[in-house]
């Protein structure tokens, strides 16, 4: 997999992996909120994630029908070995770009 | 709720229903935000999914209907100057009216489905091929590499389950063109034949709406064989 990620595919792939088995819309949307501070439309959600869906990256399938949602199923996301290894690649270049720079913990943080 | 009933009736004209009401469901599930965000949210989404469809329907009509007119008055042009026999000319202008249609798939597939769908590189694949071989109908040897590389190329499709679907797609997708198309030419027929179209304004008017809502039958089949058939 050549695809390179983009921030918002790293943030959304991330998201997705701390969710675990209850990685959907709304739950992905409140846990980039949460850990970043800014929740993302959901038009730019949706388009990622079926983008990333058409790129191998995440796997989807449908849950059952909940009252709660007026009988509409949730549609479940999971990262697939490609996603975890696109996104750790990125991540790895991060982290060399961070090393030596006393940003996280120093005078910034 | 009749909020997202309609909701999910809106957003289900661009994506599959299922997956529009998982969207509306998890629109609904965050509605405590208002009915203000909620609609907001629908009316992006809305947006961000239409942006596709939208976009291929009108390059379809645009370029693939211009692609149809230039291999029709190419071809024509070059019947002029190269004398063909009944058997050449019904087969060039049969083939470059197929071709046609294949462009109009091409062109909607790409913007909808992307560059890398196998119904687009098939459909590129046919449309380049065909457009070379009736480009250059009286030159033999042109059309005769043509059809010895599509028949490579269709052999080599069949050894992949993407491109076996992807073949069978095109073909179900150019069938149901001419047909859209006979129908269509003949409603027109049949209505122009009536004293009130003889205004021009209103010729003109009803055969752009004509052709539109053909071009769009044409995009909703070529979504619809995607679903079926490829995804």
């Amino acid at each position: 997999m050549t695809d390179q990620l983009g921030e918002f595919e790293q943030v959304v792939l991330l998201a997705i992996m701390r969710l675990a088995e209850d990685a959907y819309g709304a739950s992905i949307r409140s846990e980039i909120e949460q850990c970043t501070g800014r929740g993302p439309t959901p038009g730019a959600m949706y388009t990622t994630l079926d983008r990333l869906e058409a790129k191998g990256m995440v796997a989807s399938r449908m849950g059952e029908p909940t009252a709660q949602r007026g009988g509409r199923a949730k549609r479940y996301f999971k990262v697939t070995k490609a996603g975890t290894a696109s996104v750790t690649r990125a991540q790895r270049a991060y982290q060399k770009l961070l090393s030596g720079l006393p940003l996280i913990g120093g005078a910034h943080a | 709720m009749r909020k997202g009933a309609l909701a999910e009736w809106i957003l289900a004209r661009f994506i599959d229903r299922q997956r529009a009401a998982s969207i509306v469901g998890d629109l609904i599930e965050e509605q405590q935000r208002g009915a203000v965000w909620f609609w907001w949210s629908l009316m992006g989404v809305t947006f961000s999914s239409a942006r596709r469809p939208l976009g291929g329907f009108l390059l379809a009509a645009f370029a693939g209907g211009s692609a149809v007119t230039a291999i029709q008055s190419k071809l024509f042009a070059s019947f002029l100057s190269h004398a063909p026999t009944d058997w050449q000319r019904s087969w060039t202008t049969t083939i470059g009216l197929l071709v046609g249609f294949v462009w109009i798939t091409m062109f909607y597939s790409t913007v909808r489905f992307g560059l890398k769908d196998p119904l687009t590189r098939s459909a590129l694949g046919c449309s380049l091929l065909g457009t070379v071989a009736i480009g250059m109908w009286w030159q033999p040897t042109v059309p005769a590499i043509a059809a010895r590389l599509g028949l490579l190329l269709f052999a080599t499709a069949m050894f992949f389950r993407d491109g076996r679907k992807a073949v069978g797609a095109i073909a179900i997708l150019t069938l149901t063109q001419c047909l859209v198309w006979m129908v269509g030419l003949t409603l027109f027929a049949t209505i122009a034949k009536y004293p009130f179209q003889t205004l021009e304004s209103v010729m003109k008017i009803s055969l752009f709406a004509g052709y539109f809502l053909l071009t769009w039958l044409i995009c909703v089949a070529c979504t619809w064989v995607h679903r079926t058939i490829l995804e």
